[in-house]
This record gives C-alpha cells, structure tokens and sequence, in this order.
C-alpha cells in the first residue's frame, strides 16, 4: 500500500490500527536489518525495533507529509541505534569521542544468530574498524542499497560527505581484506 | 570480352546483362539539395545544445572516484553479497504481535511498566515545581531586586549612615545580600535600634497607647 494512504488510514481513528499494522509489515524488516547490521546482536535489535516502531506509532500524527515516510522511519531508526551503542559506550567507559567500533567485536563473537561464512565473517569484522557512523554508512549503501539523496535525508549529511564516507569506507575495507588474506 | 546470348542482348564476361548493372533505386525529388541543408541544421543544434549543457565544478574528477568506489563495491560484492546474520525462526511474526500488543496497551493508557527512573523523574519534576512556587511567592511578596537596591543606595546617600535605616528596608536587603560581614553590622544595629525604642517610652506612655489603640 502507498505511503500516503497508509498516512490517511492512520488519520482516522476507526482505520488506524489497521494502517499501523500495514505500516509495520512494509517497513518492520527494512527496520530490523538496518539496526541489526549496525548494533550486531540480535537481542539489542529486537528491542530496539520495538521501541522504534512504538515512537512511530506515537509521532505519525506530527509526522509532515512532505517528507518521505521511510526516510522518517529510517531517521527515528538511526537515532535510537546511535543512542544505544553511545549509551553502550558510556557503560563501557569508552569515550564518544573514540571513533573505533571494536567494542563490539563481542557482540558479533556471542550472536548465536549469525551464519555467514568466512568472507563474510571477515567482511564484519573488517567493518568493526571504521568508526560508527562511517560503518552506518557503509551498510545504508552496500546493504540497504540506499541512494545518496535518501541517506542525506536520514543522517542530515551531505551528498558530498556521504560519499567519501562510503569511498573511504570501502578502500580500508579492500586493505583489511587484503591484509588478512 | 562481349557476348551475345540466344535472345541476341549483349553480356558481359559473367554472361550478365549490362543494364542490370543500373542503380534502380530513386529519391525524393531535390533530396541531395534538402539532405545537406539537413545535416548542417543538426549539427548546429548538436553544437548549441553542448553548449548549453554544462557540469557541476569538480564533477569530472567526482565521476572518477565515484566510478572507482562502484568498481571496489562491485568487487567486494563478488566475493561477500550478504551480511550473514539471521534470525528465530518466525521472529518478524513475533514481533509483529509483540509491537501491536505494545500499540495497544499504551492506546488503552494502562501503565504496563514503569521503571525506577521514571518515578524518580516524577519526584524530581514535583520538588522541582514546588521550588519555582515557593520562589514565585516569595518573589511576589517582595519588592524587586532592583528596587530594594535602589532603596538602600538611595538611603544611604541621604542619610549617610546605615542606623537611620528603616529596618523593613534593612531586612529586604538582607533577603537579597545575605553575607555573613552584612548580618553582622546590621544585627549590631537592630539590636541597637529596639533599645533605642524601649528606652524612649515610658510606662505610662505605653499604657494611654495601648488604651487607645485597643
């Protein structure tokens, strides 16, 4: 169902849970994996997705209709992640500042929920040195196979930025490979 | 060499027919003469509208690393496509239920949970409330900053000494400076001040106002 009418429905309280339920079973996957990829463990992203989607729940009545629905979901997403693993960090008495994601290295070695095999594995473990938000990038465009103008729109950065984020991202992920081989 | 065939037309050494070899195709009328006039139109427009069409600055040397960014990922996808995780089985079906459940309960405005923190933040919003009230109140009741300042600068330039000072004005300006070296001149001098009175009325003086005024 298009977005807008999705919009519409929640509007009207008789049709407004059916809307949300809509809502959840167009965007809940795109959610889950999105999160899932940048705070590794599948337990952390089932409760976020939950609180996410609670939020989206809460604000679709502010949300503007000119802006686009999924690039909304999206923001709320990325901000509720970048929270937790900075709240994580604080627990760890790592500084904000300390731009390595390594601290997570754990959550990848505990997830009971990860198949991938060796290259992929490395792949992960190679994404574990680009700082957070650089990674976030780097799993918006490799993954999530977003377009720059949509994830300028969600992280409120630059076209420019964004990409020599990701065209940097992706040269130190070719070194660790290489070097790893 | 010529030849004759048995119908008596001229061939050629291949035995063909001469006329055959006769372009049978036509054009439109005056088409050589349009077809150029054509072709130097277009390639005017061609040149007008290179032109007219420019690039962003930088976007050659952009369009080299974008380029070179699509062929590292595009190699980097060869050799790992997916990420690897997974999930429960029926997970998305679970949580589905878990996030409507949650939209439902909270619609009904039941409290499901409510954590340490939150209560705390409820405590620290009610003292915090009651603090700007009392503050309110009290700065109501008051004169202004500036007014018992303006009071007491006032004062003392007239009178040039701090024991002619009403003792209202002293205590409103004890309310807004209360420095210990302050208290301690001007409780010397209320104490001074309610000798002063007692010593000017007599017993009798005191009587006859307490009679009148009761």
């Amino acid at each position: 169902m298009d977005d807008a009418l999705i919009l519409e429905k929640f509007a009207d309280s008789r049709t407004r849970d059916e809307a949300f339920e809509i809502l959840l079973t167009k965007y809940q996957q795109k959610v889950y994996w999105h999160v899932r990829r940048f705070v590794l463990d599948h337990e952390d992203a089932n409760d976020l997705v939950q609180d996410i989607f609670i939020k989206v729940w809460k604000n679709l009545d502010t949300f503007r209709a000119d802006a686009q629905l999924y690039t909304w979901i999206y923001r709320i997403a990325t901000n509720e992640s970048i929270t937790f693993l900075n709240r994580r960090k604080q627990k760890l008495n790592i500084s904000l500042d300390d731009e390595n994601s390594s601290y997570l290295a754990e959550s990848l070695a505990d997830t009971p929920y990860f198949n991938g095999n060796q290259a992929q594995l490395k792949l992960q473990k190679a994404l574990l040195t680009l700082p957070d938000k650089q990674r976030l990038v780097f799993n918006m465009k490799y993954f999530d196979d977003l377009k720059y103008d949509e994830m300028s729109d969600i992280l409120g950065t630059s076209v420019g930025a964004l990409k020599a984020s990701y065209h940097i991202a992706v040269k130190k992920i070719e070194r660790f490979l290489l070097e790893a081989d | 060499m010529k030849k004759i065939g048995q119908n008596g037309n001229e061939k050629n050494e291949f035995g063909l027919n001469p006329n055959l070899k006769r372009n049978p195709f036509s054009v439109p009328t005056d088409y050589f003469q349009t077809s150029k006039k054509d072709i130097l139109q277009n390639i005017k427009l061609l040149n007008t509208a290179e032109s007219t069409f420019s690039t962003p600055s930088d976007y050659q040397s952009q369009l080299t690393q974008d380029i070179l960014t699509r062929v590292s990922e595009e190699k980097l996808k060869s050799l790992v496509h997916e990420d690897g995780f997974s999930v429960p089985e029926g997970f998305f079906n679970d949580l589905n239920k878990q996030i409507i459940a949650q939209t439902t309960k909270q619609s009904q405005v039941v409290p499901i949970k409510r954590s340490k923190n939150s209560w705390l933040s409820y405590g620290v919003a009610a003292c915090l409330a009651l603090a700007v009230s009392i503050f309110a109140i009290s700065y109501q009741t008051q004169p202004s900053e500036e007014t018992v300042e303006a009071d007491v600068t006032n004062l003392t330039s007239e009178f040039h000494s701090i024991d002619v000072l009403p003792t209202e004005t002293i205590i409103n300006y004890l309310a807004f400076y209360p420095e210990s070296g302050d208290l301690l001149i001007l409780s010397d001098h209320l104490a001074e001040e309610s000798d002063i009175y007692s010593d000017s009325f007599s017993a009798d003086e005191i009587e006859l106002y307490l009679k009148n005024s009761i």
